[in-house]
């Protein structure tokens, strides 16, 4: 299919999905959930080194300002893979559409896809209240003093690794989709198990060495670790060495994410059309 | 033609037969699907691990890690009752299954229990499940000297979220995607407040506000009195205020439901969304 | 004899709140009807006519605007608790319970939203299930069931407490010939006390034909007309009915409407031979002529013509001057 068609499938996808995500309920209800959730994440852990500190430990500035960083933007990680683990279930058993959009000329790739960047437009909000936020509670009301200056960000840095990270995340959703496809009743706990798994191997909370050693190779195969690693170097709090060895390795487990999810859908497709899995609807 | 009215005793045994069968479901559904259990009981592991790590990165007591997996035992109570307590007329009217019960002659509050009652078995071997395997993979201290009180707080305290769950299941009965988004909206922030992951009362870096706040959720209370009891080791003279406040809890919950029940059920009919899918 | 009113509405209304800028919608409109205990009544209309509407307020599940409606002497806005325990309500292409579960703990799980007994409940189970044809699915889950079977399932579990009054919204929608003659048999055999009374709602003139003691002809929220099948057609017998076979298809059938002596006119297309078959309901036969010009100027050209028997399609072409279909 020729770029512009695709291209053209994902934004009508994109449009839907924002119509379907959004349009349908409350909007002050939608956006406050889209702002309150993440918020809420990053408080229940930013009041866990808090309250470390009232035990006499002392407040850790830098780990306190790397873990808001790294909980800000590891909402990417959360909404894309919760939603795209979702996408199949949604479309195929609820709204009956997922046959009609697969035998479509546009194909299911670009809706997948279409459909995904609508979390990512939704997490970059997500991402940005939570940061305006910390700084006004932590460096403003509490005064605590956190090392987060927003004006010195190294967006030179920063750009191509959103990019990059959200590409191997959409990547991840991708194949979460085709696994959705030919699985039955997965779709309540994939999403959300990956993103258990990104949370407790990716170094959010606290560094990767911090893992027994044990499990320490599963997070080096894994896109988000080198994608918070490179974000936190971008607000000059990186700790691991070069940004760029970051950009390296993410760019790498990005491609190796995005072809083995194409193989996964491959084979998926496949055994889709085989079983007549494309409008079997789930019966709960 | 005459009908014959029933008596006291019918209508109350047919109520819990409906009751009964309604736990029957949810727990034969809830335990049909292997994988669901045991994402059910590794996931929440995951999180908890992850904080668990975090307190040791910190340098924190142990007896903190014992709090977390307390949390995340309570953390799989609540969000059953948030997807498969609260937002279940939704599931129901989704399936095409709200026109049946609605046309039954029990009680919709016979339905809500037997709901709860499943809903309440199916997690409490959850959160068995999360605590051992917790206990077992992080090695972190229990202590429990006076079972009773353990089993009499943690029961208080799950029928209090039920009660919570069968409140907004009555006003979610009417709504779509909004109850949805609303699920969403009460999941993190009460994870925060209720203290699942730290306590957030009786601490003192905690603003006051912010902790008289927390105690308007019944899992605030309950996980503050069941962490006292066997994580501290403490009795029932250390948690018999959390007691009273559970009973109040109830007292005033269980009521809100039925009227809720009884007053969205109106409104639906009044309306004709009752059964009305795809909002 | 004169027989016990079943079901009876007074002056019953509903009004929907339209979409803004379209204004409200009235779905029922004065209903006035009686349906006596023993009977299997009949009410056919098209999609929007208010059948559904009808039966959600008779099950209680939706109030009325203004008016009265009796189930059993019971008002049912008033008295929903007592009413729901004499009812059923099967609505056709609905989910008639739980995936997860098979076909007899599904009906074990409704049986007891009645109150059954165990022994009740069981020997209820399997007479519904024998009746039925659904004794070599009694272990299956619902999720494996053909749309057939599952709707033989909702059927079943519409008759789990032997209610006294049945509402069948659309029961064989969907169905194949033969899963239809079923389920119309099975009803019928429930029927033979005399004490059962069954409202049905349906699109199909020939199910109403043949199970329907009387039939309520509903339009736009009114009750056109309402009598036996065999009355109602003996109404239209003076008018003559034609049925005449065309090729190519009518494109303009709204002008064959306009011809005089014309009371209405249905069209079945049949793509692959390219015809048309037209059912036309006439004042007299003299309009033939007019008529059989008008299809002409169309450009179709007439391959078959006949008088016909008038069924309760005429019936609902002579009342609102359109088919079903």
């Amino acid at each position: 299919m020729a770029v512009a068609d695709f291209l053209k499938s994902a934004r009508e996808s994109f449009w839907v999905g924002w119509k379907v995500e959004s349009n349908w309920a409350d909007p002050v209800l939608f956006a406050t959930y889209r702002i309150v959730q993440p918020l809420a994440s990053l408080l229940i852990v930013a009041f866990i080194v808090i309250i470390g500190a009232s035990t006499g430990t002392g407040l850790q500035r830098d780990y306190l300002a790397r873990l808001i960083v790294s909980t800000a933007f590891f909402v990417y990680v959360a909404q894309i893979t919760t939603n795209m683990g979702w996408l199949v279930h949604t479309d195929r058993s609820r709204y009956e559409v997922l046959k009609n959009i697969y035998i479509s000329p546009g194909t299911l790739h670009p809706y997948i896809i279409g459909r995904g960047l609508v979390s990512v437009v939704n997490a970059t909000i997500s991402v940005i209240v939570t940061l305006l936020f910390s700084i006004a509670v932590f460096n403003g009301i509490l005064n605590l003093g956190i090392p987060i200056n927003l004006l010195s960000v190294n967006l030179l840095l920063l750009v191509p690794t959103v990019l990059l990270g959200v590409s191997g995340l959409i990547a991840v959703g991708y194949m979460l989709s085709a696994i959705n496809i030919v699985s039955n009743r997965l779709e309540f706990i994939l999403g959300e198990s990956l993103a258990g798994i990104f949370f407790l191997l990716g170094g959010v909370i606290f560094p990767v060495t911090a893992l027994p050693s044990q499990v320490q190779p599963l997070s080096a195969i894994l896109p988000i670790t080198y994608f918070l690693d490179a974000v936190r170097d971008s607000f000059g709090l990186g700790t691991t060495g070069s940004a760029l060895l970051d950009l390296g390795y993410l760019f790498l487990t990005t491609v190796g994410i995005g072809i083995f999810a194409y193989a996964v859908y491959r084979k998926a497709e496949l055994r889709a059309k085989r079983l007549g899995l494309f409008d079997r609807k789930s019966e709960y | 033609m005459t009908l014959v009215s029933p008596t006291l005793r019918d209508e109350i045994t047919a109520n819990m037969r409906a009751a009964k069968a309604r736990m029957w479901v949810r727990i034969k559904g809830g335990n049909r699907e292997l994988t669901h259990y045991i994402a059910e009981v590794v996931l929440p592991v995951l999180t908890i691990g992850a904080y668990v790590i975090l307190y040791k990165t910190l340098g924190l007591p142990p007896s903190l890690g014992a709090a977390v997996i307390i949390g995340g035992a309570m953390i799989a109570f609540w969000t059953n009752i948030l997807w498969n307590m609260s937002a279940q007329w939704f599931w129901e009217k989704e399936m095409g299954n709200l026109e049946m019960y609605m046309v039954a002659p029990v009680s919709r509050m016979s339905v809500l229990l037997g709901m709860a009652m499943g809903g309440a078995i199916n997690t409490s071997l959850r959160a068995t499940g999360i605590i051992l395997l917790g206990v077992f993979v992080f090695q972190v201290p229990f202590q429990v000297h006076d079972l009773l009180v353990a089993g009499l707080v943690f029961l208080l305290t799950v029928i209090s979220l039920y009660g919570l769950g069968m409140v907004f299941a009555s006003l979610y009965m009417l709504y779509g995607r909004e109850a949805w988004h609303t699920n969403m909206l009460l999941q993190e922030p009460v994870f925060f407040l209720s203290g699942s992951y730290f306590p957030t009362i009786y601490v003192s870096v905690i603003p006051v506000w912010l902790q008289v706040t927390a105690t308007l959720i019944p899992m605030t209370v309950g996980l503050d009195a069941i962490r006292r009891v066997t994580i501290q080791g403490q009795g029932l003279m250390a948690v018999w205020p959390h007691i009273l406040a559970l009973i109040a809890f109830i007292a005033i919950l269980i009521p809100v439901a039925r009227m809720a029940l009884n007053y969205m059920e109106n409104l639906g009919k009044r309306e004709g969304r009752l059964t009305l899918r795809w909002q | 004899m004169k027989r016990d009113i079943s079901i009876e509405t007074r002056a019953l209304r509903r009004v929907f709140k339209g979409v803004p800028g379209a204004g409200d919608v009235v779905a029922l409109d004065s209903v006035d009807l009686a349906i006596e205990e023993g009977e299997i009544f009949g009410l056919l209309g098209p999609n929007g006519a208010g059948k559904t509407t009808m039966i959600k307020i008779l099950a209680t599940l939706l109030l009325p605007t203004s008016g009265e409606a009796y189930v059993k002497g019971l008002e049912v806005s008033k008295n929903a608790s007592k009413v729901r325990k004499i009812i059923n309500l099967v609505s056709g292409g609905e989910t008639p319970g739980y995936g997860i579960l098979s076909v007899k703990e599904n009906l074990w799980f409704f049986s007891q939203l009645y109150g059954l007994s165990r022994q009740g409940a069981n020997e209820r189970i399997k007479n519904l299930v024998t009746q039925l044809g659904l004794d070599n699915y009694i272990d299956t889950r619902m999720s494996k069931l053909s749309t057939g079977y599952k709707q033989r399932l909702n059927l079943a579990r519409g008759f789990i407490n032997n209610p006294s009054v049945v509402f069948l919204d659309e029961p064989t929608l969907g169905l194949d010939v033969l899963s239809a003659k079923q389920l119309r048999t099975m009803i019928k055999s429930w029927m033979t006390d005399g004490t059962k009374t069954v409202l049905l709602t349906t699109h199909y003139m020939a199910e109403a034909d043949e199970m329907c003691n009387r039939v309520g002809i509903i339009d736009q929220g009114r009750i056109l007309a309402c009598d036996t099948p065999q009355k109602l057609k003996a109404k239209i017998a003076s008018r003559p009915s034609w049925k005449i076979e065309v090729t190519p298809n009518i494109q303009e059938l709204d002008t064959l409407k306009t011809v005089p002596g014309v009371i209405g006119v249905s069209e079945v297309s049949n793509i692959e031979t390219g015809t048309s078959t037209l059912k036309l309901v006439l004042e007299d036969e003299s309009v033939m002529s007019d008529l059989l010009s008008t299809i002409n100027r169309n450009g179709s050209r007439v391959l078959n013509m006949g008088k016909s028997e008038p069924t309760l399609e005429d019936v609902y072409i002579n009342l609102v001057g359109k088919g079903l279909q």
